[in-house]
Protein backbone atom coordinates (compact mmCIF):
# COMPACT_ATOMS: atom_id res chain seq x y z
CA UNK A 1 0.00 0.00 0.00
CA UNK A 2 1.34 3.44 -0.81
CA UNK A 3 0.25 7.08 -0.65
CA UNK A 4 1.77 10.51 -1.29
CA UNK A 5 3.33 12.94 1.16
CA UNK A 6 1.98 16.35 0.23
CA UNK A 7 2.76 18.52 3.23
CA UNK A 8 5.28 18.78 6.06
CA UNK A 9 5.23 21.00 9.14
CA UNK A 10 7.34 21.10 12.25
CA UNK A 11 8.41 22.90 15.39
CA UNK A 12 11.67 21.66 16.86
CA UNK A 13 14.59 23.07 18.83
CA UNK A 14 15.84 24.42 15.50
CA UNK A 15 12.66 26.42 14.93
CA UNK A 16 9.39 26.17 13.05
CA UNK A 17 9.11 25.31 9.42
CA UNK A 18 7.31 23.98 6.39
CA UNK A 19 8.69 21.83 3.61
CA UNK A 20 7.97 24.16 0.71
CA UNK A 21 9.50 27.17 2.49
CA UNK A 22 12.92 25.52 2.40
CA UNK A 23 13.12 26.14 6.17
CA UNK A 24 16.09 24.43 7.85
CA UNK A 25 15.03 21.20 9.58
CA UNK A 26 16.61 19.42 12.50
CA UNK A 27 15.31 17.31 15.38
CA UNK A 28 17.75 17.56 18.26
CA UNK A 29 17.96 17.94 22.03
CA UNK A 30 17.56 21.34 23.65
CA UNK A 31 14.79 23.79 24.42
CA UNK A 32 11.88 24.50 22.13
CA UNK A 33 11.19 28.05 20.96
CA UNK A 34 8.24 29.95 22.39
CA UNK A 35 5.08 28.71 20.72
CA UNK A 36 2.58 31.46 19.99
CA UNK A 37 -0.61 31.82 18.03
CA UNK A 38 0.57 34.86 16.09
CA UNK A 39 2.15 35.22 12.64
CA UNK A 40 -0.33 32.94 10.99
CA UNK A 41 -2.38 33.38 7.83
CA UNK A 42 -5.50 32.31 9.64
CA UNK A 43 -5.64 34.19 12.93
CA UNK A 44 -9.24 33.14 13.57
CA UNK A 45 -8.08 29.56 13.96
CA UNK A 46 -5.79 30.56 16.80
CA UNK A 47 -7.94 33.01 18.71
CA UNK A 48 -8.15 30.75 21.80
CA UNK A 49 -4.61 29.51 21.49
CA UNK A 50 -3.60 31.00 24.83
CA UNK A 51 -5.86 28.54 26.66
CA UNK A 52 -3.91 25.55 25.45
CA UNK A 53 -1.16 23.84 27.40
CA UNK A 54 2.31 23.85 25.86
CA UNK A 55 2.10 20.27 24.54
CA UNK A 56 -1.14 21.08 22.73
CA UNK A 57 0.19 24.36 21.34
CA UNK A 58 3.17 22.50 19.96
CA UNK A 59 1.10 19.82 18.27
CA UNK A 60 -1.58 22.16 16.91
CA UNK A 61 1.08 24.47 15.45
CA UNK A 62 2.89 21.62 13.69
CA UNK A 63 -0.43 20.33 12.30
CA UNK A 64 -1.26 23.85 11.09
CA UNK A 65 2.06 24.08 9.26
CA UNK A 66 1.61 20.66 7.63
CA UNK A 67 -1.90 21.58 6.47
CA UNK A 68 -0.70 24.90 5.08
CA UNK A 69 2.25 23.26 3.35
CA UNK A 70 -0.20 20.87 1.67
CA UNK A 71 -2.54 23.72 0.76
CA UNK A 72 -5.28 22.31 2.98
CA UNK A 73 -5.44 24.87 5.80
CA UNK A 74 -8.37 26.85 4.38
CA UNK A 75 -11.78 25.15 4.57
CA UNK A 76 -15.50 25.80 4.29
CA UNK A 77 -16.92 22.34 4.92
CA UNK A 78 -15.60 19.73 7.34
CA UNK A 79 -13.23 17.22 5.76
CA UNK A 80 -12.71 13.48 6.34
CA UNK A 81 -9.06 13.88 7.34
CA UNK A 82 -7.62 11.83 10.22
CA UNK A 83 -4.73 12.44 12.63
CA UNK A 84 -2.47 9.91 14.36
CA UNK A 85 0.31 11.07 16.65
CA UNK A 86 3.03 9.21 18.49
CA UNK A 87 4.31 10.55 21.80
CA UNK A 88 6.65 9.40 24.56
CA UNK A 89 5.77 11.71 27.45
CA UNK A 90 2.39 12.86 26.16
CA UNK A 91 0.92 15.54 28.42
CA UNK A 92 2.81 14.54 31.59
CA UNK A 93 4.03 18.14 32.10
CA UNK A 94 0.41 19.33 31.99
CA UNK A 95 -0.57 16.51 34.38
CA UNK A 96 1.94 17.84 36.90
CA UNK A 97 0.72 21.43 36.47
CA UNK A 98 -2.89 20.33 36.91
CA UNK A 99 -2.23 18.19 39.97
CA UNK A 100 -0.41 21.11 41.59
CA UNK A 101 -3.73 22.99 41.44
CA UNK A 102 -5.47 20.02 43.10
CA UNK A 103 -2.94 19.93 45.93
CA UNK A 104 -3.19 23.63 46.79
CA UNK A 105 -6.50 23.55 48.72
CA UNK A 106 -7.50 19.88 48.85
CA UNK A 107 -9.01 20.09 45.38
CA UNK A 108 -10.99 23.31 45.83
CA UNK A 109 -8.78 25.09 43.30
CA UNK A 110 -8.57 22.27 40.75
CA UNK A 111 -8.28 24.01 37.38
CA UNK A 112 -10.93 22.78 34.92
CA UNK A 113 -9.19 24.31 31.92
CA UNK A 114 -5.89 22.58 32.70
CA UNK A 115 -7.73 19.29 33.36
CA UNK A 116 -9.12 19.48 29.83
CA UNK A 117 -5.57 19.17 28.51
CA UNK A 118 -4.54 16.24 30.71
CA UNK A 119 -5.35 13.84 27.90
CA UNK A 120 -2.71 13.40 25.20
CA UNK A 121 -5.40 13.46 22.49
CA UNK A 122 -7.00 16.77 23.52
CA UNK A 123 -4.94 18.73 21.01
CA UNK A 124 -6.10 16.45 18.21
CA UNK A 125 -9.64 17.55 19.04
CA UNK A 126 -8.58 21.19 19.09
CA UNK A 127 -6.85 20.88 15.72
CA UNK A 128 -9.85 19.00 14.33
CA UNK A 129 -12.24 21.73 15.42
CA UNK A 130 -10.24 24.67 14.05
CA UNK A 131 -9.47 22.95 10.75
CA UNK A 132 -12.71 20.95 10.33
CA UNK A 133 -11.17 17.47 10.39
CA UNK A 134 -13.68 14.67 11.03
CA UNK A 135 -11.53 11.59 10.39
CA UNK A 136 -10.14 9.00 12.77
CA UNK A 137 -7.74 10.29 15.39
CA UNK A 138 -5.85 8.81 18.29
CA UNK A 139 -2.55 8.83 20.17
CA UNK A 140 0.04 6.06 20.20
CA UNK A 141 2.07 6.06 23.41
CA UNK A 142 5.53 4.97 22.33
CA UNK A 143 8.88 4.32 23.98
CA UNK A 144 10.77 6.38 21.38
CA UNK A 145 9.85 9.35 19.22
CA UNK A 146 10.63 7.59 15.92
CA UNK A 147 7.06 8.17 14.79
CA UNK A 148 7.11 5.06 12.61
CA UNK A 149 4.06 3.64 14.40
CA UNK A 150 2.06 6.76 13.48
CA UNK A 151 3.17 6.65 9.84
CA UNK A 152 2.35 2.93 9.63
CA UNK A 153 -1.06 3.32 11.25
CA UNK A 154 -1.93 6.25 8.99
CA UNK A 155 -1.08 4.19 5.92
CA UNK A 156 -3.17 1.32 7.31
CA UNK A 157 -6.15 3.66 7.72
CA UNK A 158 -5.79 4.76 4.09
CA UNK A 159 -5.39 1.16 2.97
CA UNK A 160 -8.63 0.15 4.71
CA UNK A 161 -10.46 3.18 3.27
CA UNK A 162 -11.09 4.60 6.73
CA UNK A 163 -9.74 7.94 5.46
CA UNK A 164 -8.15 8.98 2.17
CA UNK A 165 -6.14 11.73 3.78
CA UNK A 166 -4.21 11.47 7.05
CA UNK A 167 -1.88 13.55 9.18
CA UNK A 168 0.76 11.50 10.99
CA UNK A 169 3.40 12.75 13.34
CA UNK A 170 5.14 13.04 16.67
CA UNK A 171 4.72 15.46 19.57
CA UNK A 172 6.75 15.82 22.75
CA UNK A 173 7.74 18.78 24.87
CA UNK A 174 10.88 18.65 27.01
CA UNK A 175 11.02 16.11 29.84
CA UNK A 176 9.71 17.70 33.06
CA UNK A 177 12.89 18.68 34.92
CA UNK A 178 11.76 17.57 38.35
CA UNK A 179 10.15 14.30 37.34
CA UNK A 180 12.20 11.11 37.74
CA UNK A 181 11.62 9.36 34.42
CA UNK A 182 14.30 7.96 32.18
CA UNK A 183 14.69 8.91 28.55
CA UNK A 184 14.89 12.28 26.88
CA UNK A 185 13.50 12.22 23.38
CA UNK A 186 14.38 15.25 21.29
CA UNK A 187 11.48 17.63 21.91
CA UNK A 188 9.39 18.84 19.02
CA UNK A 189 6.47 18.07 16.82
CA UNK A 190 6.56 16.98 13.19
CA UNK A 191 3.54 16.19 11.04
CA UNK A 192 3.31 14.96 7.48
CA UNK A 193 0.22 15.05 5.30
CA UNK A 194 -0.43 11.76 3.53
CA UNK A 195 -2.89 11.54 0.64
CA UNK A 196 -4.07 8.48 -1.23
CA UNK A 197 -4.79 10.23 -4.50
CA UNK A 198 -3.41 13.34 -6.13
CA UNK A 199 -6.60 14.96 -7.26
CA UNK A 200 -5.39 18.43 -6.35
CA UNK A 201 -2.73 20.51 -8.08
CA UNK A 202 -0.20 19.70 -5.39
CA UNK A 203 3.23 18.40 -6.18
CA UNK A 204 4.02 15.57 -3.73
CA UNK A 205 7.32 15.13 -1.97
CA UNK A 206 7.28 11.44 -2.76
CA UNK A 207 5.59 8.16 -2.08
CA UNK A 208 5.21 6.61 1.37
CA UNK A 209 4.48 2.89 1.59
CA UNK A 210 4.24 0.00 4.04
CA UNK A 211 4.97 -3.66 3.38
CA UNK A 212 3.22 -6.72 4.80
CA UNK A 213 5.59 -6.82 7.76
CA UNK A 214 4.83 -3.24 8.71
CA UNK A 215 8.12 -1.74 7.46
CA UNK A 216 7.73 1.82 6.17
CA UNK A 217 9.38 3.15 2.99
CA UNK A 218 9.83 6.56 1.37
CA UNK A 219 10.29 6.31 -2.39
CA UNK A 220 10.98 2.57 -1.92
CA UNK A 221 13.81 3.12 0.54
CA UNK A 222 13.14 1.99 4.12
CA UNK A 223 12.91 4.68 6.79
CA UNK A 224 13.32 4.12 10.52
CA UNK A 225 11.97 7.42 11.82
CA UNK A 226 9.90 10.39 10.80
CA UNK A 227 12.81 12.84 10.86
CA UNK A 228 14.62 10.70 8.27
CA UNK A 229 11.42 10.74 6.26
CA UNK A 230 11.28 14.55 6.39
CA UNK A 231 14.94 14.87 5.43
CA UNK A 232 14.41 12.62 2.41
CA UNK A 233 11.32 14.60 1.42
CA UNK A 234 13.31 17.82 1.57
CA UNK A 235 16.19 16.26 -0.38
CA UNK A 236 13.76 14.93 -3.00
CA UNK A 237 12.30 18.44 -3.39
CA UNK A 238 15.69 19.93 -4.16
CA UNK B 1 -28.38 -7.96 35.37
CA UNK B 2 -30.16 -7.07 38.62
CA UNK B 3 -29.93 -3.36 37.89
CA UNK B 4 -27.90 -2.74 41.02
CA UNK B 5 -25.24 -0.07 41.23
CA UNK B 6 -21.65 -0.41 42.40
CA UNK B 7 -21.35 3.36 42.77
CA UNK B 8 -20.61 4.04 46.43
CA UNK B 9 -18.88 6.57 48.69
CA UNK B 10 -15.19 6.92 47.85
CA UNK B 11 -12.79 5.84 50.59
CA UNK B 12 -9.57 6.10 48.61
CA UNK B 13 -9.16 9.86 49.01
CA UNK B 14 -10.95 12.75 50.70
CA UNK B 15 -13.90 14.11 48.77
CA UNK B 16 -15.13 16.88 51.08
CA UNK B 17 -13.93 19.60 48.67
CA UNK B 18 -15.87 18.21 45.74
CA UNK B 19 -19.47 18.34 44.57
CA UNK B 20 -19.64 14.53 44.48
CA UNK B 21 -18.34 11.89 46.86
CA UNK B 22 -19.16 8.69 44.99
CA UNK B 23 -17.52 6.45 42.39
CA UNK B 24 -17.45 2.78 41.38
CA UNK B 25 -14.25 1.58 43.03
CA UNK B 26 -12.94 -1.96 43.39
CA UNK B 27 -12.99 -2.16 47.17
CA UNK B 28 -9.57 -3.53 48.04
CA UNK B 29 -7.53 -2.38 45.06
CA UNK B 30 -4.10 -1.29 46.29
CA UNK B 31 -0.72 -0.26 45.00
CA UNK B 32 1.94 -2.94 45.35
CA UNK B 33 5.21 -1.43 46.59
CA UNK B 34 6.05 1.53 44.36
CA UNK B 35 3.80 0.32 41.56
CA UNK B 36 0.51 1.78 40.38
CA UNK B 37 -2.77 0.22 41.49
CA UNK B 38 -3.24 -0.76 37.85
CA UNK B 39 -0.94 -3.76 38.37
CA UNK B 40 -3.17 -5.15 41.11
CA UNK B 41 -6.19 -4.83 38.83
CA UNK B 42 -4.39 -6.43 35.87
CA UNK B 43 -3.15 -9.33 38.02
CA UNK B 44 -6.75 -10.09 39.00
CA UNK B 45 -7.92 -9.79 35.39
CA UNK B 46 -5.27 -12.12 34.03
CA UNK B 47 -6.13 -14.93 36.48
CA UNK B 48 -9.32 -15.52 34.49
CA UNK B 49 -7.98 -14.85 31.01
CA UNK B 50 -6.51 -18.21 30.05
CA UNK B 51 -3.62 -18.78 27.64
CA UNK B 52 -2.66 -16.17 25.08
CA UNK B 53 -0.67 -17.21 21.97
CA UNK B 54 2.85 -15.80 22.35
CA UNK B 55 2.84 -14.48 18.79
CA UNK B 56 -0.13 -12.22 19.59
CA UNK B 57 0.19 -8.49 18.93
CA UNK B 58 -0.75 -6.44 22.01
CA UNK B 59 -2.92 -3.35 21.85
CA UNK B 60 -3.30 -1.78 25.27
CA UNK B 61 -5.65 1.12 25.87
CA UNK B 62 -6.30 3.56 28.68
CA UNK B 63 -6.84 7.24 29.32
CA UNK B 64 -5.05 7.99 32.60
CA UNK B 65 -3.92 4.64 34.00
CA UNK B 66 -0.88 4.93 36.24
CA UNK B 67 -1.63 8.53 37.18
CA UNK B 68 -1.99 7.42 40.83
CA UNK B 69 1.80 7.26 40.89
CA UNK B 70 2.02 10.91 39.90
CA UNK B 71 -0.20 11.69 42.89
CA UNK B 72 2.00 9.68 45.22
CA UNK B 73 5.18 11.31 43.95
CA UNK B 74 3.75 14.81 44.38
CA UNK B 75 2.87 13.89 47.96
CA UNK B 76 6.43 12.67 48.56
CA UNK B 77 5.49 8.99 48.61
CA UNK B 78 7.91 6.66 46.78
CA UNK B 79 6.45 5.49 43.46
CA UNK B 80 7.71 4.48 40.05
CA UNK B 81 7.30 7.52 37.81
CA UNK B 82 7.45 5.35 34.70
CA UNK B 83 3.98 4.00 35.48
CA UNK B 84 2.73 7.46 34.46
CA UNK B 85 3.91 6.66 30.92
CA UNK B 86 1.27 4.53 29.24
CA UNK B 87 3.83 2.65 27.12
CA UNK B 88 5.40 1.35 30.34
CA UNK B 89 2.19 -0.41 31.36
CA UNK B 90 1.97 -2.07 27.94
CA UNK B 91 5.49 -3.43 28.43
CA UNK B 92 4.37 -5.07 31.65
CA UNK B 93 1.53 -6.89 29.88
CA UNK B 94 3.80 -8.03 27.04
CA UNK B 95 6.26 -9.46 29.55
CA UNK B 96 3.47 -11.08 31.56
CA UNK B 97 2.37 -13.13 28.55
CA UNK B 98 5.86 -13.40 26.99
CA UNK B 99 4.47 -11.88 23.81
CA UNK B 100 6.77 -11.76 20.78
CA UNK B 101 4.40 -10.17 18.27
CA UNK B 102 5.01 -6.55 19.23
CA UNK B 103 2.43 -4.09 20.40
CA UNK B 104 1.31 -0.56 21.04
CA UNK B 105 -0.68 1.56 23.48
CA UNK B 106 -3.58 3.67 22.26
CA UNK B 107 -4.99 6.68 24.04
CA UNK B 108 -8.07 8.56 22.90
CA UNK B 109 -9.92 9.53 26.07
CA UNK B 110 -13.08 7.51 26.71
CA UNK B 111 -12.98 5.94 23.24
CA UNK B 112 -9.48 4.48 23.78
CA UNK B 113 -10.40 0.81 23.97
CA UNK B 114 -13.07 0.98 21.26
CA UNK B 115 -10.36 2.36 18.98
CA UNK B 116 -8.02 -0.40 20.18
CA UNK B 117 -10.61 -2.96 19.07
CA UNK B 118 -10.95 -1.20 15.72
CA UNK B 119 -7.20 -1.12 15.22
CA UNK B 120 -6.89 -4.78 16.20
CA UNK B 121 -9.54 -5.78 13.69
CA UNK B 122 -7.78 -3.65 11.06
CA UNK B 123 -4.44 -5.38 11.63
CA UNK B 124 -6.11 -8.77 11.22
CA UNK B 125 -7.90 -7.60 8.06
CA UNK B 126 -4.60 -6.34 6.64
CA UNK B 127 -3.00 -9.71 7.36
CA UNK B 128 -0.46 -8.05 9.64
CA UNK B 129 -1.42 -10.26 12.60
CA UNK B 130 -3.38 -13.46 13.24
CA UNK B 131 -3.97 -12.89 16.93
CA UNK B 132 -4.38 -9.63 18.84
CA UNK B 133 -4.64 -9.20 22.60
CA UNK B 134 -6.67 -6.11 23.48
CA UNK B 135 -6.15 -5.05 27.06
CA UNK B 136 -7.83 -1.97 28.51
CA UNK B 137 -7.75 -0.49 32.00
CA UNK B 138 -8.33 2.66 34.02
CA UNK B 139 -8.60 3.43 37.72
CA UNK B 140 -10.34 5.90 39.99
CA UNK B 141 -7.92 8.56 41.22
CA UNK B 142 -8.29 11.95 42.85
CA UNK B 143 -6.58 13.38 39.77
CA UNK B 144 -9.46 12.36 37.50
CA UNK B 145 -12.20 12.74 40.12
CA UNK B 146 -11.23 16.34 40.92
CA UNK B 147 -11.06 17.22 37.23
CA UNK B 148 -14.54 16.04 36.38
CA UNK B 149 -15.84 17.76 39.53
CA UNK B 150 -14.11 21.00 38.46
CA UNK B 151 -15.86 20.69 35.10
CA UNK B 152 -19.19 20.29 36.95
CA UNK B 153 -19.69 16.95 35.16
CA UNK B 154 -20.02 14.67 38.22
CA UNK B 155 -23.29 13.54 39.72
CA UNK B 156 -23.70 13.70 43.51
CA UNK B 157 -26.02 10.67 43.30
CA UNK B 158 -25.51 7.42 41.35
CA UNK B 159 -25.80 8.41 37.72
CA UNK B 160 -29.03 8.02 35.75
CA UNK B 161 -28.23 7.55 32.05
CA UNK B 162 -30.99 8.70 29.69
CA UNK B 163 -33.17 9.77 32.63
CA UNK B 164 -34.71 13.24 32.36
CA UNK B 165 -33.55 14.01 35.92
CA UNK B 166 -29.94 12.95 35.38
CA UNK B 167 -27.31 15.03 37.13
CA UNK B 168 -24.06 13.94 35.54
CA UNK B 169 -21.63 11.06 35.51
CA UNK B 170 -19.72 8.99 38.05
CA UNK B 171 -16.32 7.56 37.33
CA UNK B 172 -15.52 3.90 37.82
CA UNK B 173 -12.57 1.60 37.43
CA UNK B 174 -12.17 -1.61 35.53
CA UNK B 175 -10.24 -3.63 33.02
CA UNK B 176 -10.98 -6.05 30.21
CA UNK B 177 -8.98 -8.31 27.94
CA UNK B 178 -10.27 -9.55 24.59
CA UNK B 179 -8.43 -11.91 22.29
CA UNK B 180 -9.08 -11.31 18.59
CA UNK B 181 -8.13 -13.96 16.02
CA UNK B 182 -8.79 -14.63 12.38
CA UNK B 183 -10.74 -17.82 11.75
CA UNK B 184 -7.67 -19.84 10.69
CA UNK B 185 -5.79 -18.96 13.85
CA UNK B 186 -8.84 -19.72 16.00
CA UNK B 187 -9.12 -23.15 14.40
CA UNK B 188 -5.41 -23.80 14.79
CA UNK B 189 -5.57 -22.81 18.45
CA UNK B 190 -8.76 -24.83 18.89
CA UNK B 191 -10.62 -21.80 20.26
CA UNK B 192 -14.37 -21.58 19.91
CA UNK B 193 -15.28 -18.00 18.88
CA UNK B 194 -17.47 -16.11 21.34
CA UNK B 195 -18.47 -13.64 18.66
CA UNK B 196 -17.17 -11.55 15.81
CA UNK B 197 -16.15 -7.92 15.29
CA UNK B 198 -17.83 -7.09 11.99
CA UNK B 199 -17.67 -3.34 11.62
CA UNK B 200 -15.77 -0.46 13.17
CA UNK B 201 -15.14 3.23 12.64
CA UNK B 202 -13.78 6.30 14.37
CA UNK B 203 -14.65 9.95 13.75
CA UNK B 204 -14.20 13.39 15.20
CA UNK B 205 -16.90 15.98 15.85
CA UNK B 206 -14.57 18.81 14.81
CA UNK B 207 -16.61 21.02 17.13
CA UNK B 208 -15.21 21.29 20.67
CA UNK B 209 -12.72 19.42 22.83
CA UNK B 210 -15.03 18.73 25.79
CA UNK B 211 -18.61 19.23 24.60
CA UNK B 212 -20.17 16.86 22.07
CA UNK B 213 -21.57 18.08 18.74
CA UNK B 214 -25.23 18.39 19.68
CA UNK B 215 -26.40 17.51 16.15
CA UNK B 216 -24.68 14.15 16.66
CA UNK B 217 -22.79 14.59 13.40
CA UNK B 218 -19.59 12.94 14.63
CA UNK B 219 -21.26 9.90 16.18
CA UNK B 220 -23.61 9.52 13.21
CA UNK B 221 -20.58 9.48 10.91
CA UNK B 222 -18.88 6.78 13.01
CA UNK B 223 -22.03 4.60 13.15
CA UNK B 224 -22.68 4.90 9.41
CA UNK B 225 -19.07 4.06 8.58
CA UNK B 226 -19.15 1.05 10.94
CA UNK B 227 -22.37 -0.20 9.32
CA UNK B 228 -20.82 0.23 5.87
CA UNK B 229 -17.76 -1.72 6.97
CA UNK B 230 -19.94 -4.54 8.32
CA UNK B 231 -22.02 -4.60 5.11
CA UNK B 232 -25.09 -4.81 7.36
CA UNK B 233 -28.26 -2.75 6.92
CA UNK B 234 -29.41 -0.55 9.82
CA UNK B 235 -32.29 -2.91 10.63
CA UNK B 236 -29.89 -5.81 11.29
CA UNK B 237 -28.85 -4.15 14.56
CA UNK B 238 -30.89 -5.58 17.42
CA UNK B 239 -29.58 -3.53 20.38
CA UNK B 240 -27.28 -0.63 21.18
CA UNK B 241 -24.79 -0.47 24.01
CA UNK B 242 -24.65 3.31 24.34
CA UNK B 243 -21.92 5.41 25.92
CA UNK B 244 -24.67 6.74 28.22
CA UNK B 245 -22.57 8.68 30.71
CA UNK B 246 -25.53 10.34 32.39
CA UNK B 247 -24.42 13.88 31.52
CA UNK B 248 -27.09 16.10 30.02
CA UNK B 249 -25.28 16.75 26.77
CA UNK B 250 -23.82 13.31 26.05
CA UNK B 251 -27.09 11.44 26.44
CA UNK B 252 -29.03 13.98 24.36
CA UNK B 253 -26.43 13.83 21.61
CA UNK B 254 -26.62 10.03 21.53
CA UNK B 255 -30.41 9.97 21.31
CA UNK B 256 -30.26 12.44 18.41
CA UNK B 257 -27.66 10.25 16.67
CA UNK B 258 -29.53 6.97 17.14
CA UNK B 259 -32.73 8.54 15.84
CA UNK B 260 -30.92 9.87 12.79
CA UNK B 261 -29.52 6.45 11.88
CA UNK B 262 -32.27 4.11 13.06
CA UNK B 263 -35.27 6.45 12.68
CA UNK B 264 -38.31 5.38 14.72
CA UNK B 265 -37.18 1.79 15.30
CA UNK B 266 -37.68 0.60 18.87
CA UNK B 267 -34.82 -1.61 20.05
CA UNK B 268 -33.07 -1.95 23.40
CA UNK B 269 -30.59 0.85 24.12
CA UNK B 270 -28.69 0.46 27.37
CA UNK B 271 -25.85 1.97 29.38
CA UNK B 272 -23.88 0.09 32.04
CA UNK B 273 -22.50 3.28 33.60
CA UNK B 274 -25.24 3.44 36.23
CA UNK B 275 -23.97 0.08 37.46
CA UNK B 276 -20.17 0.18 37.09
CA UNK B 277 -19.53 3.89 36.59
CA UNK B 278 -17.71 5.43 33.66
CA UNK B 279 -14.54 3.37 33.36
CA UNK B 280 -13.04 5.93 30.97
CA UNK B 281 -10.48 4.41 28.60
CA UNK B 282 -11.56 0.89 29.57
CA UNK B 283 -15.26 1.53 28.90
CA UNK B 284 -15.36 0.41 25.26
CA UNK B 285 -13.54 -2.86 25.93
CA UNK B 286 -15.69 -3.74 28.93
CA UNK B 287 -18.85 -2.87 27.00
CA UNK B 288 -17.77 -4.93 23.97
CA UNK B 289 -17.30 -7.92 26.28
CA UNK B 290 -20.80 -7.36 27.68
CA UNK B 291 -22.19 -7.16 24.13
CA UNK B 292 -20.63 -10.54 23.32
CA UNK B 293 -22.33 -12.00 26.36
CA UNK B 294 -25.59 -10.26 25.50
CA UNK B 295 -25.70 -11.62 21.97
CA UNK B 296 -24.81 -15.12 23.13
CA UNK B 297 -27.59 -15.13 25.75
CA UNK B 298 -30.14 -13.09 23.82
CA UNK B 299 -30.53 -10.58 26.63
CA UNK B 300 -29.00 -7.18 27.43
CA UNK B 301 -28.51 -5.64 30.86
CA UNK B 302 -30.77 -3.00 32.41
CA UNK B 303 -29.76 0.63 32.64
CA UNK B 304 -29.27 1.03 36.39
CA UNK B 305 -30.44 4.41 37.65
CA UNK B 306 -32.85 4.96 34.78
CA UNK B 307 -36.44 5.81 35.73
CA UNK B 308 -38.08 8.67 33.84
CA UNK B 309 -37.10 8.68 30.19
CA UNK B 310 -35.49 11.68 28.56
CA UNK B 311 -37.40 12.78 25.48
CA UNK B 312 -36.48 10.32 22.76
CA UNK B 313 -35.56 7.51 25.16
CA UNK B 314 -39.12 6.27 25.54
CA UNK B 315 -39.46 2.65 24.49
CA UNK B 316 -35.70 2.29 24.04
CA UNK B 317 -34.10 2.44 27.50
CA UNK B 318 -35.27 0.32 30.45
CA UNK B 319 -34.25 -0.44 34.01
CA UNK B 320 -35.06 -4.11 33.35
CA UNK B 321 -33.05 -6.62 31.30
CA UNK B 322 -34.33 -6.80 27.72
CA UNK B 323 -34.58 -9.76 25.40
CA UNK B 324 -33.07 -9.27 21.96
CA UNK B 325 -33.98 -11.04 18.78
CA UNK B 326 -31.04 -10.84 16.40
CA UNK B 327 -27.38 -11.47 15.89
CA UNK B 328 -25.82 -8.00 15.82
CA UNK B 329 -25.26 -5.22 18.34
CA UNK B 330 -23.80 -1.74 18.05
CA UNK B 331 -21.56 -0.36 20.78
CA UNK B 332 -20.47 3.30 20.80
CA UNK B 333 -18.22 5.56 22.84
CA UNK B 334 -17.39 9.24 22.67
CA UNK B 335 -14.85 11.30 24.55
CA UNK B 336 -12.81 14.44 25.13
CA UNK B 337 -11.19 15.69 22.00
CA UNK B 338 -14.47 15.21 20.12
CA UNK B 339 -13.68 11.59 19.37
CA UNK B 340 -16.38 9.00 18.57
CA UNK B 341 -15.98 5.27 17.96
CA UNK B 342 -18.45 2.58 16.96
CA UNK B 343 -18.12 -1.18 16.70
CA UNK B 344 -20.58 -3.78 15.45
CA UNK B 345 -20.42 -7.10 17.19
CA UNK B 346 -22.00 -10.27 15.84
CA UNK B 347 -22.77 -13.74 17.03
CA UNK B 348 -20.40 -15.70 14.84
CA UNK B 349 -17.86 -15.57 12.10
CA UNK B 350 -19.13 -14.76 8.62
CA UNK B 351 -17.34 -15.96 5.51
Amino acid sequence: MSAFITGIGWITVGGAGMGRNADPFELSEGSLPKITGKKTDNDKAFRRFGRLDRYSKLGVRAIAYALRDAGLDAWKEKRDIGIIVSTVFGCIATDIDYYNTVMMKNGLLADPNLFTYTLPNSFLGHASSIFGLTGINFVINDKTNSGISALRSALDCISLVECDTMLAGICDVERPPDFPIAGNPAPGSIFVMIEKDLERQTRPYGRLSVDNSGNVFFNESEIKDISACVRRCLDAKT
Amino acid sequence: MLGESGIKPVRRFRTDSYNSSIAACIEDLEPTGNRSMVYDMLDRLFITLGPVPVDSFLIAASAKAGIDNLERLRHGIPADAHDCLLSHLSDHISKRFKLTGGGMHISAACASSTIALAQGASLIELGRADSILICCFDIVTEFVFSGFCALQAMSPVPCMPFDRNRKGMNIGEGAAALLLMNSEKAKKEDRAPIGALLGWAVSNDATHITAPAMDGSGLILAIRKALKKSKLPEDAISAICAHGTGTVYNDLMELVSFKDVFRERKMPVFSVKGAIGHTMGAAGGIEAALCLKGIANGVVPPTAGFGSPEKGAEGLVSNEPAMIDGDYMLSTNSGFGGVNAAVIIGKGIRS
